[in-house]
């Protein structure tokens, strides 16, 4: 049987029943194999005997929180993803959402082709291995280097000066290599809100950052922009 | 005014006692006109000065007191507002969710054309109820947000605004008149947070234009050489005299509005954002005739 027939195991981690049951049933008719957890008590036990494909989890539970359960989890050293739902202080969640090892995040209320989508995404990271290129403290691409701690960025070896959004946006298609990302889906993760910010927001960006870099557009070797539908970061990338 | 206590006193008290002992002890009448008189004179002038010094420092400090006081209890009432909303916001998203995943697990159900356009219809107000909430909270979490500076060219922005706006299908025959005064100030790049001025910009460009049927909207840029004022001018429906002060308020709409689609959300953000750039609004309006809105923002230094 190719790997392809096999439906994904994900577990489903909120204190809400009728947002598992909904949403367990949606997820079930996109071809995954849903369990469900109601705590993070719960989630814990279930991730080791069900050995979940990935790991969709509320941040605001009773006892033991999202938080709290994806911290665990990689204390254990399991890498299994994990997408968190957050719902407070959106900007301050998001980035500690991503600092303490989540996948990646959506707030809630959310759309479940939007949570399906970023799902799908996930495990496609994980598959192809690229996924670790998230935990990662430099990523490097062609004489590119990206202190993501310091937030810093090098074109061979010497620092340019890019604004921090731009900085914001190079880290995620760089911790990304290969994906396609819509201008939209970019906007609602780099710039963490969903303002009418025209999408021209994102080109203005990547103009910044192939000006700064002095790529040329019609032959990139770092973002690429794929016409009518977004970006994709191209080089190859190394930790 | 410490150093009114520490010298001056003392130095009063030295200057009134030699004229006393001079007074008593001389009895030479010229003597005293000599000397008593104008040090006396001196000491007057003296005790006049402190009194006027002293009177203005009280004053000083208490319009600061006062100020002070004005500024707290404002702050004080925004953060209580900042909390309710978080509060509210917080309380609504859970059954917001759980509302629109049962919509959604029931849309792909199976298919039945009355039960399809009953769940039609609560989608939409789901997902009205939805923007909702998070456009309230929007502003609330702007407030108080930290600002990503850099060197923007409004007009850069401005021109932006306008072409994303023609894209919108209900513009597309709508124009807007981009003007820009080069002289006697050219206008220079503001310090702000690119996104957030085009968010600004774009709302009340989109105002002006959901708030009028024709004519063409107005954009004017111009410079005094300290700020960037930008009008934006419509023929519209105006707004009442009545509602002018409340429209920069959250959830406030004009009382003539009828059916135009919108939150009450958009000009708050407007001046939420423009005073995070230490800017100012204003509109003039008249009702049945037309809007004029300004905002002004400081130029770069």
């Amino acid at each position: 049987m190719p790997e392809m027939e096999q439906r994904p195991v994900v577990l489903l981690v909120d204190d809400e029943a009728e947002i598992t049951a909904n949403l367990a049933q949606i997820l079930a008719r996109s071809g995954f194999d849903v369990h469900t957890a109601a705590d993070g008590a719960e989630a814990l036990t279930a991730v080791t005997t069900l050995d979940p494909d990935l790991v969709v989890s509320d941040v605001l539970m009773p006892g033991l929180d999202g938080r709290e359960l994806l911290r665990r989890l990689r204390a254990d050293d399991r890498w299994t993803p994990v997408i968190l739902l957050t719902q407070v202080g959106e900007s301050y969640e998001r980035a500690a959402a991503l600092d303490e090892g989540a996948d990646d995040y959506l707030n809630k209320p959310f759309d479940p082709q939007e949570l399906i989508s970023r799902i799908r995404a996930v495990l496609r990271r994980h598959r192809q291995g690229s996924a670790d290129l998230a935990r990662r403290d430099r990523l490097r691409s062609d004489g590119l280097e990206l202190d993501r701690v310091g937030r810093r960025v090098f074109l061979d070896g010497t620092e340019v000066t890019l604004t921090p959004r731009t900085v914001a946006l190079l880290d995620y298609l760089m911790s990304r290599p290969g994906e396609l990302h819509t201008r939209e889906r970019l906007l609602s993760s780099v710039w963490g809100y969903d303002f009418p910010v025209s999408t021209r927001a994102v080109d203005h960006r990547v103009a910044e950052l192939r000006r700064t870099l002095g790529e040329d557009a019609s032959q990139p070797r770092w973002v690429e922009t794929v016409q009518g539908m977004g970006y994709r970061f191209c080089g190859k990338v190394s930790a | 005014m410490n150093w009114v206590r520490a010298f001056l006193a003392p130095l009063m008290g030295v200057i009134v006692a030699a004229a006393l002992v001079l007074w008593l002890w001389v009895p030479d009448l010229r003597i005293v006109v000599r000397v008593g008189l104008p040090v006396l004179v001196l000491w007057l002038g003296l005790v006049l000065v402190a009194a006027v010094l002293i009177t203005r420092a009280v004053r000083r400090r208490l319009r600061r007191a006062e100020e002070r006081g004005r500024r707290w209890a404002l702050e004080e009432a925004q953060s209580e507002h900042r909390l309710f909303v978080a509060r509210l916001d917080h309380e609504l998203k859970n059954p917001l969710a759980a509302l629109s995943l049962a919509v959604t697990n029931l849309q792909q159900g199976p298919a039945d054309p009355a039960t399809d356009r009953t769940l039609a219809g609560v989608r939409t107000q789901v997902d009205r109820l939805t923007r909702l909430v998070s456009d309230l909270r929007k502003v609330n979490d702007l407030s108080a947000a930290e600002l990503e500076r850099e060197r923007v060219d409004l007009v850069e922005v401005l021109r932006e605004v306008t072409m994303t706006l023609a894209e919108v299908p209900a513009y597309a025959d709508r124009s807007v008149e981009l003007s820009v005064h080069e002289a006697p100030w050219p206008v220079g790049p503001v310090d702000g947070d690119r996104e957030l001025l085009f968010v600004a910009f774009y709302n009340v460009v989109l105002n002006a234009l959901k708030y009028s049927t024709d004519g063409p909207v107005h954009v004017h840029a111009r410079s005094d050489g300290v700020n960037v004022t930008i009008e934006v001018s419509d023929t519209g429906i105006g707004v009442p005299a009545a509602d002018q002060e409340a429209m920069w308020q959250e959830l406030s709409r004009g009382g003539n509005v009828g059916h135009v689609a919108g939150s009450g959300l958009g000009l708050p953000l407007v001046a939420t954002i423009v005073d995070l750039h230490r800017g100012s609004v204003g509109a003039r309006s008249q009702e049945g005739v037309g809007t004029r809105v300004e905002v002004s923002l400081p130029l770069a230094g």
